[in-house]
């Protein structure tokens, strides 16, 4: 028995190994731990444990939409994000709305910054990553944690140069290194100045942009999945290009690639 | 008169209210072009009525207060900013319910976020 991590965005939950309107007992979704994982003697079908609505609960899901688990840091900052994504209601939560405003004040209090959700004009994705990556366990507590993107872009792309390898995150070209699922996609804001890329975000920790975590790299598709904070006012997905090569693309402004190795030596 | 009235169009301020002069008044002026994202003031800040040196402080800004950038005036920057205890939500607000606005020097010192 093992356990596999759900990589589609929503999975159907059956009562028996077959697609039948009676055997659907609930979904589970992207960046889910389904536990006692087994081939269900039906080809193509596992049997598992899994959490359905807060309870848990034994059933069956197509093998073909999990994966498995990458090592025990990634795996806990997929986690940390997949609750931060249910929490805010897989992106139909909104910011301005209790109980949803009560959780982003909570990610300002969690950087040390006396605001209470209900300011909707104080961009908050950076904050979201934070707590997140916070929440994600120890190995991740060196991250600057910030409330401005540019900070800890900056802090990762210094501290690969430092071969600092006490740090979650170094920073990357995107034409370096490919991404997996854990790293972070970082991409500028056009509306605002100055124009940056990957060598203004190695001189400069203060401007306006974004960043997301990978949740899933779909190279079929040639596009990563991702998740972060402040996307379309709640926690949601945004998709990403990938170049040939599986590295990620220069498009939509994406700059910097900010890989975790929590898990390499 | 309330300072609000006339740099505010009838907004109110946090800050007491304090009698501008005539110069005050001539120059009273609520800055245009403001952002619809604020940033957080790193510093203690004066705000003024009007974009010169002489003009009233009608309030003093404490570090964390979300501010929004506004235009320039020589050496003055417009900034607008939610009253005491209100929400940094200024972009949304309806006509008449603006938030206050006044002048700082050029040089306002913030922190992005987002």
């Amino acid at each position: 028995m093992a356990d596999m991590i759900v990589n589609v965005e929503s999975l159907n939950f059956r009562s028996a190994p077959e697609n039948a309107p009676d055997t659907l007992k609930g979904q589970v979704f992207l960046g889910q731990r389904l536990t006692h994982v087994e081939d269900a003697g039906v080809e193509g079908w596992v049997s598992c444990r899994a959490t359905i609505e807060d309870a848990e609960d034994a059933g069956f899901v197509k093998a073909e939409f999990l994966r498995k688990p990458i090592s025990k840091p990634r795996e806990a900052l997929v986690a940390s994000v997949h609750r931060e994504w249910m929490r805010f209601r897989r992106g139909t939560g909104l910011e301005h709305v209790p109980p949803f405003s009560g959780f982003v004040g909570e990610m300002w209090q969690n950087i040390g910054i006396d605001l209470d959700g209900t300011d909707r004009d104080q961009p908050w994705s950076a904050a979201a990553i934070s707590f997140m990556v916070k929440n994600a366990g120890n190995k991740y507590r060196k991250f600057k944690f910030a409330s401005s993107h540019s900070k800890y872009i900056h802090h990762a792309i210094k501290a690969r140069e430092a071969d600092d390898r006490s740090v979650p995150f170094w920073g990357f070209r995107l034409s370096e290194r490919k991404p997996r699922v854990g790293d972070l996609v970082c991409k500028d804001n056009p509306d605002f100045a100055p124009s940056v890329n990957f060598d203004v975000a190695r001189e400069l920790d203060a401007y306006r942009s974004h960043c997301d975590i990978i949740m899933k790299v779909d190279s079929e598709r040639q596009r990563v999945l991702t998740i972060g904070g402040n996307v379309s006012h709640s926690v949601g997905i945004t998709f990403y290009d990938l170049a040939p090569g599986d590295l990620l693309a220069p498009t939509n402004h994406v700059f910097a690639l900010l890989a975790n190795i929590t898990d390499e030596e | 008169m309330r300072l609000a009235a006339a740099i505010a169009a009838g907004t109110v301020l946090a800050a007491p209210a304090v009698k501008l002069d005539a110069a005050d008044l001539k120059e009273a002026a609520r800055p245009g072009g403001c952002a619809t994202e604020a940033e957080l003031l790193v510093s203690r800040t004066e705000v003024r009525a009007a974009p010169q040196p002489g003009a009233a402080v009608v309030t003093v800004l404490e570090p964390g207060t979300s501010v929004y950038r506004c235009e320039k005036r020589g050496a003055f920057l417009g900034v607008m900013f939610p009253e005491a205890g209100g929400a940094a939500d200024c972009s949304l607000r309806p006509p008449g319910r603006e938030c206050p606005a006044g002048w700082t020097g050029d040089d306002l010192e913030t922190e992005i976020t987002g």
